[in-house]
């Protein structure tokens, strides 16, 4: 074969690119064994190390005082992990007694020159360390690394910045409110752990500085976590812009407020669909028999989402006994757009049998 | 150009001489674009695979509290799986997530599917409001069960395939988002958590697929995978390979481009509105999943309206893979026509202004190279023979560029192998690498060139419109212990 290939320099690139992809493949092959068999050392070692040092933060927890212990920089990640998970699982003085091992190991410096490096995955452990120990020091860095495009590391940005200063960072988080990356989803998700009566507060606050588009989504927040101020923060967002559509479709879709109803009436004949469906929401936990020919004309509506959600409000109410519901279905007129989801709403609530009325059994829209 | 792969003889014919060379360079050239495609795909999904399996997640994530967490409609098309379907029922409904719904819909198969699971979950005939949103067959009847309020029984007539069935599916869907999901599909218990938190986090998400591996050879109890295994059938082994390269840095890497076109309808959420404007899946077309994404790329991309479909390979979702040949075959015809069929329906989105990497990087690789490539290599190993039968080949040549070409196989097979081990290494010993390192080496001695083979049948079936159908899967059970 070395004379054939010898005498055309093509076909030699071939043979060796062959050579090399073969090569190449064994070369995966090995890095795959060596990553398999490093894997496990580094798992043997976070086990070693957790073993060591776990039943010396429980002995810290229950009161005692940590002896001396060095903590070589190998050790560093697998401890932080250790004390991390467990600071995780504890509350109160236990926490307290955490971090006091912390600072006791001299760990505030590693930390910040961790922070200070450009490894994510120091990054990552450094910020919810010095957040855990409330380190003034981590804001400015967390304040830079909460808009990364890494979800992972601005989240613990965020983390870090709540748990240092909650009332300095609440303000901030509430200021990026339907900008790109922060969903209502994701600030309940990061908001949430933060005190009740901290985040009432800020959104009081909120409702009179947030720009206008970002009313709807902070009404949202609201009413999804802290609902016993939903009353407030909505009449002040009402204040603000009361004619906003957006706003009047979160503030009926999620209000306790009797007063709102006066609302909900006019919306229920506004041309825009996602509106009247908001004002049945009103009317579902809020109304009662005295609305009965408001939800009735509801149920005749055009669209269909409309004339589902009328029927739910019907039986939705604690005055709707089973036979006025029923007198209620048989007196509707054969045609009625709304009757299929009349029956089967009283259906779901065991008032009716299949039997009764077979056209709305095999009612399709 | 010189003549490399011809004997003297063939040479000296003139122009058909130089016309024979030219196409070997062309097949070669070919081949070197193919493998230049995947082993950057192969890059790309490297970064991404290191930032999804960060060690110590558990630890960065944010805690996800159960009122965040949007609801979701689970379909679950059935179609004669009555041998399967009360196990994945039952397993999806202890499936850890506060808000969802399981809408299993029959698409009116010739067996008891319905009958089972009628009985298995006391399920009772609902006088369901029927709103077709989205066009699928007839209605026939819904059930629902008082002891699992979250359970709902579609049985509708059969027709447009699994399409028209998730289509059923989403008109019952009361849920935000849905998760498509086959029936023979097994979710780990916080899959969809894992998935679902995308939505959360990243705004403007309207679909995100996960990774799908075989379940052939592991262990399943009451619904839950309790170990995992290479299969025994040397057919399933081949796939488990497949599977790794298609999800691991395929789809993966088209992901970190933005370019993501086939979401596995083993197991993808969407958001329920986005897909309901793009008016659902497309009944009667084989490659239903790819035809939706691409479907969703071009209404955004048209509006110019922000968008994310996300690959998300940390869910994983576990599929039955066929055993037997004629299965297989069917499975991989089907998957050739399916991706023609697609190809062909949104052939504007080619090139187009303003498509970015969906238009200008994504849409010509699956022509290319993906569409192309089981006629590239049936003509080349076709060509080659014809002039090795008239003497006309330089068969050292020839093997040279074989064994080079066997090379590039194994060497994006080994890759897979190795960023599957730094990744999720779900496969646990030393044993399982090796083997499939070997199976690597063997699947080019025959299975990729019947693969190629069945393709090339879908492609002519495609070609000349035969009718197209699912048929029917024969599934393996033997993971199951109940």
């Amino acid at each position: 074969m070395a004379f054939a290939v010898s005498s055309d320099p093509n076909l030699v690139i071939v043979a060796w690119t062959a050579v090399a992809l073969f090569g190449a493949s064994l070369a995966c092959l090995l890095a795959s064994l060596l990553l398999r068999w490093q894997r496990q050392r580094e798992h043997d070692h976070h086990e070693a190390v957790s073993n060591r040092w776990r039943p010396l933060l429980y002995a810290v927890i229950a009161g005692e005082t940590l002896p001396p212990v060095a903590l070589p920089e190998k050790d560093w990640v697998p401890f932080c992990m250790t004390w991390l998970r467990l600071y995780e699982q504890v509350k109160g003085s236990s926490q307290e007694a955490l971090i006091r091992a912390l600072h006791q190991l001299d760990l505030r410096n590693r930390l910040l020159t961790k922070l200070r490096g450009n490894d994510t995955d120091d990054h990552l452990l450094a910020l919810l360390m010095l957040g855990a120990l409330r380190e003034p020091l981590v804001i400015g860095p967390a304040q830079r690394m909460m808009n990364s495009r890494y979800e992972l590391l601005s989240s613990v940005a965020v983390r870090a910045l709540l748990r240092v200063e909650p009332e300095a960072a609440l303000p901030t988080l509430l200021g990026q409110l339907n900008r790109p990356g922060w969903s209502v989803a994701r600030l309940m998700s990061t908001l949430l752990p933060v005190s009740s009566p901290i985040r009432r507060k800020h959104y009081l606050r909120a409702v009179d500085w947030v720009a206008e588009d970002q009313l709807p989504a902070l009404l949202e927040l609201v009413a999804r976590t802290e609902a016993d101020t939903f009353a407030s923060v909505a009449d002040r967002a009402l204040h603000r812009q009361p004619y906003g559509l957006e706003i009047l479709v979160t503030v009926l879709s999620h209000t306790r407020v009797p007063q709102h109803l006066t609302l909900a009436k006019v919306a229920l004949g506004h041309p825009d669909s996602r509106l009247r469906l908001a004002a049945l929401s009103a009317y579902q936990a809020l109304g009662s028999l005295a609305d009965i020919e408001r939800i009735l004309g509801a149920l005749d509506d055009q669209a269909w989402q409309v004339q589902a959600a009328a029927a739910r409000t019907l039986v939705s109410w604690p005055d709707m006994t089973p036979p006025d519901a029923r007198q209620l279905l048989a007196a509707l007129p054969a045609d009625s757009r709304g009757r299929p989801y009349l029956f089967e709403a009283l259906y779901r609530k065991g008032w009716v049998a299949l039997a009764i009325d077979p056209q709305g059994a095999a009612a399709h829209a | 150009m010189h003549e490399l792969w011809l004997t003297t003889e063939a040479a000296a014919t003139g122009l058909v001489g130089w016309l024979i060379n030219a196409l070997f360079w062309v097949f070669l050239v070919y081949s070197v674009l193919a493998a230049s495609s995947y082993i950057s795909l192969n890059l790309i999904a490297l970064s991404a695979v290191k930032r999804a399996t960060r060690r110590g997640q558990d630890l960065f994530l944010p805690k996800l509290h159960e009122q965040t967490l949007p609801g979701v409609s689970i379909l679950l098309t059935a179609y004669n799986e009555e041998a399967l379907i009360v196990s994945s029922v039952r397993s999806l409904l202890q499936l850890n997530y506060p808000d969802f719904e399981l809408v299993v819909i029959h698409d009116g198969g010739k067996d008891n599917t319905v009958g089972v699971l009628v009985e298995a979950f006391n399920l009772k005939k609902y006088p369901a409001v029927v709103h077709y949103e989205v066009p699928c067959a007839r209605i026939r009847a819904v059930y629902r069960s008082e002891d699992h309020p979250n359970l709902i029984l579609v049985d509708k007539d059969n027709g447009g395939g699994k399409a028209d069935a998730n289509n059923a599916g989403i008109n019952f869907a009361s849920k935000p988002l849905f998760c498509s999901m086959d029936a023979d599909s097994i979710l780990e218990r916080d899959a969809l958590q894992r998935v679902i938190r995308l939505f959360l986090h990243t705004p403007d998400t309207i679909a995100a697929g996960g990774t799908v591996r075989i379940i052939n050879g592991c262990q399943v109890k009451d619904g839950h995978l309790v170990s995992v295994g290479l299969p025994r059938s040397l057919l399933a082994r081949f796939q488990v390979l497949e599977y790794l390269r298609a999800f691991l840095f395929g789809r993966l890497g088209w992901s970190r481009l933005k370019a993501l076109l086939i979401i596995s309808g083993a197991f993808g959420v969407f958001d329920r509105d986005a897909v309901i404007k793009v008016g659902g899946f497309t009944q009667g077309c084989l490659g239903e999943d790819m035809d939706l994404v691409v479907k969703l790329h071009k209404y955004h991309l048209e509006r110019q309206k922000p968008y994310h479909i996300h690959f998300v390979p940390d869910p994983v979702c576990w599929n039955d893979a066929p055993e037997d040949l004629p299965t297989l075959r069917k499975q991989r015809i089907r998957w050739q026509r399916g991706l023609l069929e697609v190809l062909t329906l949104h052939r504007s989105l080619l090139f187009r202004r303003r498509s970015g990497t969906v238009g200008w990087l994504a849409y010509p690789f699956m022509i290319v190279i993906e569409a192309l490539s089981p006629i590239m290599e049936m003509l080349g190993l076709v060509f080659t023979l014809l002039l090795w039968l008239t003497g006309y080949l330089n068969g050292l040549a020839a093997v040279t560029l074989l064994v080079a070409s066997i090379g590039l196989g194994l060497l994006l097979s080994t890759s897979a192998i190795l960023l599957e081990e730094r990744s999720f290494h779900v496969y646990p010993s030393y044993k399982a690498s090796l083997k499939l390192f070997l199976l690597a080496l063997v699947e080019n001695l025959g299975y990729r060139q019947l693969n190629s083979w069945w393709r090339l049948v879908g492609t002519w079936q495609h070609l000349r419109g035969a009718k197209s159908t699912w048929g029917e899967m024969k599934r393996n059970t033997g993971w199951i212990s109940q």
